[in-house]
């Protein structure tokens, strides 16, 4: 692993790495702004929300909805934190080698005294770096935001929620990474790890509805993120080691691709 | 100087190399001593770039051997390239970093202190290292790639058209630096569609054609090779008949007492025939590297087109 390359990486996209936690947090912040009116109705809302046929309330996983962390759950980490993490994690990881691919620079790059893997491992890391930033700041914001709005969240499970729903981004990134190693395509990259992404997330809303996608649900990142619901039940150690593994032998099936590449001129 | 011996600095034997649907090169082989200079001649698409991608570990080789220092590309690990320098033929540079930024980090990534030669060679070059390279000029592009490439003053150093985009004076200053390097023992292998700067700086010539090595000899010799014209004058009216049956004579016509003949190959015979006839004096034109060139690639493209 080389520093300089991380350094680098993480230097040269600080204005979209900023731009991703400003947005992470005027979310937040616009979430948490408009609990006391969801509260304030509570009552109302319960009701409303009970007449939602079980099939709806399953898919967005509605769990005590006027509660804090029912609240927080359906709206932040239901779709909207999950999305926000894989885009972070397929924009840098498809734009790892195939970025530099597709400018050209991967000539110059690679012919210096430093390894292929090494690359690859340094640009991965910088990824885990940024979806861990864009993370603490998201939690951080989140337990700040919830000292003006009352809302009772337990500060582990908040966090369990934050590292489960980043990592679940690492492990889309680490698809673009591993087809952007293979292919030296960025936009091919990106293009087919979002679709992924997409498709394990309508795999993942739509199993409760349907009964053969419940079989599918313990091999779908979504499923080891989100499926304990971790910010009612905390962290889900089983869930956060099946992420960790996909993201090591992703990123070592990319090491091994980026090996065997003929890099076009 | 060459301290490991005869061991070149660089060298190819029996290269192949498919891919895609780009044409690869076959069975080439070459070497680059310590010291000296090999130029690296062809069409477009003649296989120099791959030649030199499969030097460098960027694409590799089908079969045959690539080392760099008696060692072989890709099983030494990525340390052999420490002491090579490269100027990419397309450059692509990072360009949100100034230059100085863009060539500290390649040192870094060398790990190597290069601040010295850096500022020794922006003056030279004369220019602004402050700079963002997105805002600069395609030749001040081109002087930090020249910079990147021998600013850790490597053994060896593999320039694919480097002076495309400078202009002549920049160009002239880029010739008397690969003279200096290659003085101090550097190995060359320069690719250029420049023929004049090739008959400067190359000790030999290698000429790649549909992917397959045509030539590689010194320049002498390959001039040699070409047509030249030989204009012979006499004191009297000589007849061109008496030269027909040389072998070196490609053509002849009398102009009163000069002979103007086309000459390929050894001269001596033509020549001792026309101090015979009373030679009164010589004048010949020595034929550029590109005559050369154009005659060798000529010559062949019937032979290749006929063998499919």
């Amino acid at each position: 692993m080389h520093s300089a390359i991380i350094l680098e990486s993480l230097r040269s996209h600080w204005r979209s790495v900023s731009a991703w936690c400003v947005g992470m947090l005027a979310i937040s912040a616009m979430l948490l702004a408009m609990y006391p009116s969801v509260q304030d109705s509570a009552a109302n809302m319960d009701q409303f929300i009970a007449q939602f046929p079980d099939a709806l309330r399953a898919m967005f996983r509605m769990t005590d909805y006027s509660s804090g962390p029912g609240y927080l759950s359906t709206e932040m980490f239901s779709a909207m934190a999950p999305l926000m993490f894989i885009a972070i994690g397929t924009a840098w990881g498809s734009s790892a080698t195939a970025g530099e691919e597709d400018k050209g620079t991967a000539d110059l790059l690679f012919s210096l005294p430093i390894s292929r893997a090494s690359v690859v491992l340094s640009k991965a890391v910088a990824m885990l770096l940024v979806l861990a930033l864009v993370g603490v700041v998201l939690a951080a914001g989140i337990s700040a935001g919830t000292a003006f709005v009352s809302i009772e969240l337990q500060l582990s499970n908040l966090m369990a929620v934050c590292v489960a729903t980043a990592m679940l981004g690492a492990v889309f990134g680490s698809v673009a990474l591993l087809l952007g190693a293979m292919f030296g395509k960025r936009s091919l990259a990106l293009g087919i790890s979002v679709a992924l992404a997409i498709a394990s997330y309508l795999l993942f809303s739509l199993a409760p509805l349907v009964e053969w996608l419940g079989n599918l649900l313990p091999y779908n990142p979504f499923e080891w993120a989100t499926g304990s619901q971790p910010l009612f039940n905390g962290w889900d150690g089983p869930g956060l080691i099946w992420l960790a593994l996909a993201v090591i032998v992703l990123c070592g099936a990319a090491v091994a691709a980026i090996q065997r590449r003929d890099f076009a001129s | 100087m060459g301290s490991p011996g005869a061991v070149p600095a660089i060298e190819l034997a029996d290269v192949t190399k498919f891919y895609g649907r780009s044409r690869g090169i076959e069975e080439v082989s070459f070497d680059v001593a310590y010291g000296q200079t090999l130029g690296l001649l062809g069409p477009n698409g003649a296989g120099k770039t791959t030649a030199i991608r499969v030097i460098l570990g960027l694409i590799r080789a089908t079969s045959g051997s690539v080392t760099i220092a008696g060692q072989v590309v890709g099983s030494g690990g990525p340390a052999l390239q420490a002491d090579v320098g490269y100027l990419p033929g397309t450059l692509a540079l990072y360009e949100h970093m100034t230059g100085l930024a863009f060539l500290h980090y390649l040192a870094r990534l060398r790990q190597r202190d290069c601040q010295v030669r850096i500022n020794e060679l922006a003056d030279r070059f004369d220019i602004d290292l402050s700079r963002r390279i997105h805002d600069l000029s395609r030749g001040n592009k081109q002087k930090i790639g020249v910079i990147q490439a021998f600013m850790h003053s490597p053994r060896a150093l593999i320039l694919d058209e480097p002076t495309s985009g400078l202009d002549p004076i920049m160009q002239h200053e880029f010739e008397s630096l690969v003279g200096e390097v290659k003085a101090s023992g550097c190995a060359v292998l320069l690719s250029s569609h420049v023929m004049s700067e090739v008959e400067t700086l190359a000790d030999r010539v290698a000429i790649l054609d549909h992917g397959r090595l045509v030539i590689c000899q010194t320049i002498q010799e390959m001039r040699s090779k070409a047509v030249r014209r030989l204009e012979l004058e006499f004191p009297q009216e000589v007849s061109p008949q008496d030269f027909h049956a040389l072998p070196a004579i490609l053509h002849i016509e009398a102009h009163g007492s000069i002979l103007s003949c086309q000459v390929v190959g050894d001269e001596t015979e033509v020549l001792r025939l026309a101090v015979e006839h009373g030679l009164r004096s010589v004048r010949t034109e020595e034929p550029s590297l590109e005559e050369a060139f154009l005659a060798l690639v000529d010559d062949r493209n019937p032979d290749v087109s006929t063998r499919r």
